[in-house]
């Protein structure tokens, strides 16, 4: 048998007012979250660093236990073991205008501008597209490191487009500036950054994308489950983004007006 | 109101059929590409405007859209209207835009004064270059570029041969894919592949003859390996010196010898006659066979069939697979290839072909392969060169900016050719030397001369490349310079280089769109741009600063720089007849002297059937291949594979193939032996591995642009030697640490890499010659090829030492 023990009153105000004040700093931020103006960092090359000469003797991959580190059966087996946290479609979104700050830094950590393939901030150990897909084809949470899924799964040679950054190798030098000094090199490009937020039509309208999506076509890659938590949408059991979401116009409307123009002559 | 489009069906119906019939209007025999992904539209973002322009790298010709606002470069994006690529770019493509914006781009003319350069104005620098060149012009050369826009190298190419009446110009497509262009001349009469990339649309076969695809033309090997994932089966036969990103890809990695190359194209014609498998009918009404003569020429001699059989036969598999290092099943399954006609081949080269001391010869070797054995004319089945530079074709072979050219494929050695030239350009008669000029590497030997020396050149005009990192043997044919008296060198340029650290004049150039231009790909596309941002401080384009020293020179009175009339060379006029003075610059941008070179230039190109498209129909298109024929509704129609009736609207009906510039003038191609010749340097006991020598995926050419490119600088910082496992333990090296390598000519501390990026066969070395710290080219050899001209950067013989710190 059991009874029910009555919580204290003084608990059950507290805990109502501490839900509303969840609740309404959640609304506000989920409101003014994708208003927000966000300020970003540029993206910094490593600055340059010493010349060779006392270059790290790495053993070479075949003095490497191979066991260890190729994709082979103790690994694979292993490997499903170490992905965690994939939320579930129905769990609650939690997106503050810094989780969406600090995604959008980290995206431009690896971008020189809105629209480049982002480079690789880890390690190439294996070349071929198998090796990437390990991570990327479903996408991979291990720990605070998410490997995102794969947005162009059409397209197989991903070192083409995304390459490794290593930081550790000696960068170069100009050596045969005018002055006849050596000299780091700089760029000074600034690229394009960020695109959006999205327009709404009106307050709680779905916004427009604001990106092109080339390359981007499956929506889920940067907003789906496993997903920079800043980036990520709120509603991931819907899978018909476009049906909402919308890009902005675009030239080829233009060219159909044209064409409707010129059916009406 | 403004109906949406999306629900007017009979505007879409309508749009729907305008594409089919235009597909079907385009020329092509296929079906339209597939969409690319993400569909055609760019972003719509305030002050934003996007054009059109091709890469800036390599000769792919992939069409990028340039995000231009505030008269900066601040996005790049594939275009996805370009047939080439379809939407989709490299990593050095997707990061081109950066390319303008290195900190030291060059701002101001410098001059060499008490050894330090100095800033002078332009109207110095200009009256200087005229100075020089009038005080010898004989002894003056203009070594240009397969960089150099169709403009530009047409504008240096008139003021060199048309004005001076001086041939000493040549370009750096000389390292690179002369021999492509004897290959072409003598096999077919005239020169560029018959057919396109639409061959990697349908080949079942591809064979990369010494061709690491998937690093060099990144996005056209995409073409290929994705059709994998449509579910289409494509087999890549990677025949190679070393383990690369492509043998990665590849079903079968065939690591052969350094120059077996011509073996074991021999080796594959024996095997078709041993199983009779040969193309009699296509052989018998379409080709002549073709033998090297003694000793080897250009042009050979006639042979009959019995005595190609006859020739063929001494590379027996057994034979080859000795020279080659191919085992005999390697050697057969190339056999099987070609034996089977339901099969589409398609053979694809680039420098490891080219760059070759027999480079002719296997270029020849190859599309006798194909031609042999009837893998030739389908789509999908046939012999292609691919190029390095994004106007190699554009600008060197097709307005022949080499030192025996003139543009339109005619020669200065040949009597009506100069006739032509000197009608078009107005010129009286005998302007035009007859004697063709140095090319390239003896261009440089001249200048690395005393000035007493028979045929020295005391003055060397560089633009658009950077030849102190790029020529072979430097200390011989660059860095001699430095000890040498009365030598002056002229470099426009638009980042420090190897080749400024020489320079007595720097001028400062505009690069890519911070100026209008011009490239020809490999594909025989002709691609055009709008200039769409300036150029930093008083940076100025290459074409300008050519006109600008011909008119300084009409100034000073030479005769060479007026026509039959009086007139300016370069003389243009407005509406009304008045002079534009296109030599100043301010007044450079009053017309659009591009369309204006380009428009002359186009009389050429119907010589000898490479009609291009005029200006304002290359303006509106993703480029065109030529010839580009006009249609009786007025409309203007590429050609996507010469020679082919029902493609090619200079092939007579009912002909089916007409080679109609033959080199036997009866409408056939040559099916040519060649024999295998050992290499001219080859490993001993002094110097035991063989060095080769390449390019990487992030870094385009000498680096002088990409290593500017933080992402891929990053990517790949600095060169490295490239080393086998077991030699690399023989010798106690590991991984990272320097060691020296050493040739006959040269000596480099560098690191080792051990199986990194590419895999070298024991006994061989590679190094990337992008890194201008690490000069590759101080080591490598300048034997050439006695009839292209151009050397070998792929095989010397090279030792490796320990560096003990």
């Amino acid at each position: 048998m059991s009874h029910s023990t009555p919580v204290p009153p003084v608990v059950r105000r507290t805990l109502t007012i501490a839900g509303a004040i969840a609740a309404g700093v959640g609304l506000v931020g989920f409101l003014s979250g994708p208003a927000e103006p966000v300020t970003v960092e540029r993206f910094q090359p490593t600055a340059p660093q010493a010349l060779p000469g006392n270059v790290l003797a790495a053993p070479s991959y075949r003095e490497v236990d191979s066991r260890m580190v190729g994709p082979n059966r103790q690994w694979i087996s292993t490997f499903d073991s170490l992905k965690q946290d994939r939320p579930s479609l129905f769990d609650p979104v939690v997106r503050t205008a810094a989780m969406k700050d600090a995604a959008l830094r980290d995206r431009l950590r690896t971008r020189a501008f809105e629209g480049a393939p982002p480079v690789v901030p880890h390690r190439i150990e294996h070349q071929s597209a198998s090796s990437c897909l390990v991570c990327h084809q479903n996408g991979l949470k291990l720990g605070d490191r998410i490997a995102t899924r794969i947005s162009h799964p059409h397209y197989t040679n991903c070192l083409q487009c995304h390459v490794e950054q290593v930081g550790s190798l000696p960068s170069t030098v100009v050596v045969h500036s005018p002055s006849g000094h050596v000299e780091p090199i700089t760029n000074t490009f600034a690229g394009l950054v960020r695109l959006g937020p999205g327009d709404r039509a009106m307050p709680h309208a779905p916004p427009m994308i604001p990106h092109t999506t080339q390359m981007r076509n499956d929506c889920a890659s940067c907003h789906g489950l496993v997903a920079r938590p800043g980036l990520r949408t709120t509603h991931p059991w819907l899978n018909n983004c476009t049906q909402c979401h919308v890009a902005a116009a675009e030239p080829w409307l233009t060219k159909m007006t044209a064409l409707q123009n010129e059916d009406a002559q | 109101m403004v109906e949406s489009p999306l629900t007017d069906r009979r505007s879409f119906l309508r749009a729907s059929a305008l594409t089919a019939a235009s597909t079907l209007a385009g020329g092509s025999i296929f079906a339209a590409p597939p969409l690319p992904p993400g569909g055609t539209e760019l972003p719509v973002i305030p002050g934003v405007t996007w054009k059109k322009a091709p890469c800036r790298f390599c000769g792919t010709g992939c069409h990028v859209m340039v995000g231009v606002k505030d008269n900066r470069v601040v996005a790049v994006t594939g275009d996805r209207e370009a047939e080439v690529n379809k939407g989709l770019l490299c990593v050095k493509g997707y990061h081109v835009g950066m390319v303008l914006y290195g900190a030291d781009r060059l701002r101001t003319p410098l001059l060499r004064k008490d050894g330090q350069l100095v800033p002078i104005s332009w109207d110095e620098a200009i009256q200087i270059v005229a100075e020089k060149i009038r005080a010898a012009p004989q002894k003056f050369a203009f070594y240009g570029s397969g960089q150099w826009t169709i403009p530009e190298g047409y504008a240096a190419n008139k003021f060199m041969k048309g004005g001076l009446g001086n041939n000493h110009i040549d370009p750096n497509a000389r390292l690179c894919m002369a021999s492509a262009v004897t290959g072409y001349i003598s096999t077919y009469g005239v020169d560029e592949p018959y057919n396109c990339y639409d061959d990697l649309d349908h080949c079942d076969t591809l064979i990369l003859w010494g061709n690491n695809f998937s690093e060099m033309h990144p996005v056209l090997f995409s073409r290929v390996v994705d059709r994998r994932l449509r579910g289409q089966k494509v087999e890549l036969i990677d025949l190679t010196t070393r383990h690369t990103r492509t043998s990665q890809q590849a079903d079968h990695v065939l690591v052969m010898q350094p120059q077996s190359d011509l073996a074991i194209a021999n080796c594959i014609s024996h095997q078709l006659i041993e199983r009779n498998a040969w193309d009699r009918e296509f052989v018998a009404r379409h080709c002549n066979f073709r033998g090297p003569g003694t000793p080897q020429t250009l042009k050979g001699e006639a042979i009959t069939f019995e005595q190609f059989r006859a020739a063929v036969a001494d590379y027996t598999v057994a034979k080859t697979a000795q020279i080659s290092g191919l085992s005999e099943q390697q050697l057969t399954l190339l056999g099987d290839r070609f034996a089977d006609k339901s099969r589409k081949i398609t053979s694809l080269w680039c420098m490891g072909v080219n760059q070759h001391t027999q480079g002719t010869a296997i270029n020849n070797l190859i599309h006798a392969v194909h031609l042999f054995s009837g893998h030739f004319g389908r789509p999908g089945d046939g012999p292609q060169s691919l190029t390095g530079q994004p106007s190699a074709c554009g600008t060197v072979r097709e307005v022949g900016t080499l030192a025996h050219a003139l543009p339109g494929d005619l020669r200065v050695d040949d009597d009506k050719g100069r006739h032509k030239a000197e009608e078009i350009w107005n010129l009286p008669a005998g302007r035009i030397n007859p004697k063709p000029g140095h090319h390239t590497v003896l261009m440089w030997e001249k200048f690395c001369s005393p000035g007493d020396t028979e045929g020295a050149i005391d003055t060397l005009w560089v633009q658009v490349t950077n030849p102190g990192q790029s020529l072979p043997n430097l200390h011989k044919l660059f860095n001699k310079k430095a000890d040498l008296d009365g030598k002056f060198l002229i470099v426009s340029e638009v980042y420090p280089t190897a080749t400024t650290a020489l320079a007595d004049l720097v001028l400062p150039s505009a690069l890519w769109v911070e100026k209008n231009g011009i490239f020809g790909n490999s594909e025989r596309r002709t691609q055009q741009w709008f200039r769409m941002v300036t150029p930093p401080g008083e940076a100025r384009d290459d074409c300008w600063q050519t006109i600008a020293v011909a008119h300084k020179l009409l100034e000073l009175g030479t005769e060479g720089m007026k026509d039959r009339d009086g007139q300016f060379l370069f003389r243009q006029t407005d509406t009304t007849g008045q002079e534009i003075p296109v030599w100043d610059w301010a007044h450079y941008y009053d017309t659009n002297v591009d369309e204006r070179l380009y428009e002359e230039y186009r009389k050429f190109s119907t010589i000898k059937h490479k009609d291009l498209a005029p200006y304002s129909v290359l303006a509106q298109a993703r480029g065109l291949r030529w010839p580009v024929v006009r249609q009786s509704d007025g409309s203007w129609k590429e050609t996507t594979y010469r020679f082919i009736e029902g493609t090619d609207p200079y092939v007579a009906p009912g002909k089916a193939f007409q080679f109609y510039h033959s080199p036997t003038q009866d409408d056939r191609a040559l099916i040519w032996f060649r024999p295998y010749v050992a290499p001219p340097e080859v490993p001993d006991a002094d110097f035991p591995f063989w060095l080769d020598t390449g390019r990487v995926l992030e870094h385009w050419h000498t680096g002088s642009m990409t290593m500017r490119i933080p992402p891929l600088r990053q990517a790949m910082p600095g060169a490295y030697v490239e080393i086998n496992q077991e030699d690399a333990q023989k010798l106690g090296i590991r991984n990272g640490e320097p060691v020296l390598l050493q040739t006959r000519r040269g000596e480099l501390t560098i690191a080792a890499w051990i199986d990194g990026r590419g895999s070298c066969p024991q006994g061989h070395l590679f190094v990337p010659f992008f890194d201008e710290r690490k000069l590759i080219n101080e080591l490598t050899l300048d034997a050439h090829c006695p009839f292209s001209k151009e050397p070998d950067y792929k095989k010397c013989a090279a030792r490796v030492l320990k560096v003990v710190t």
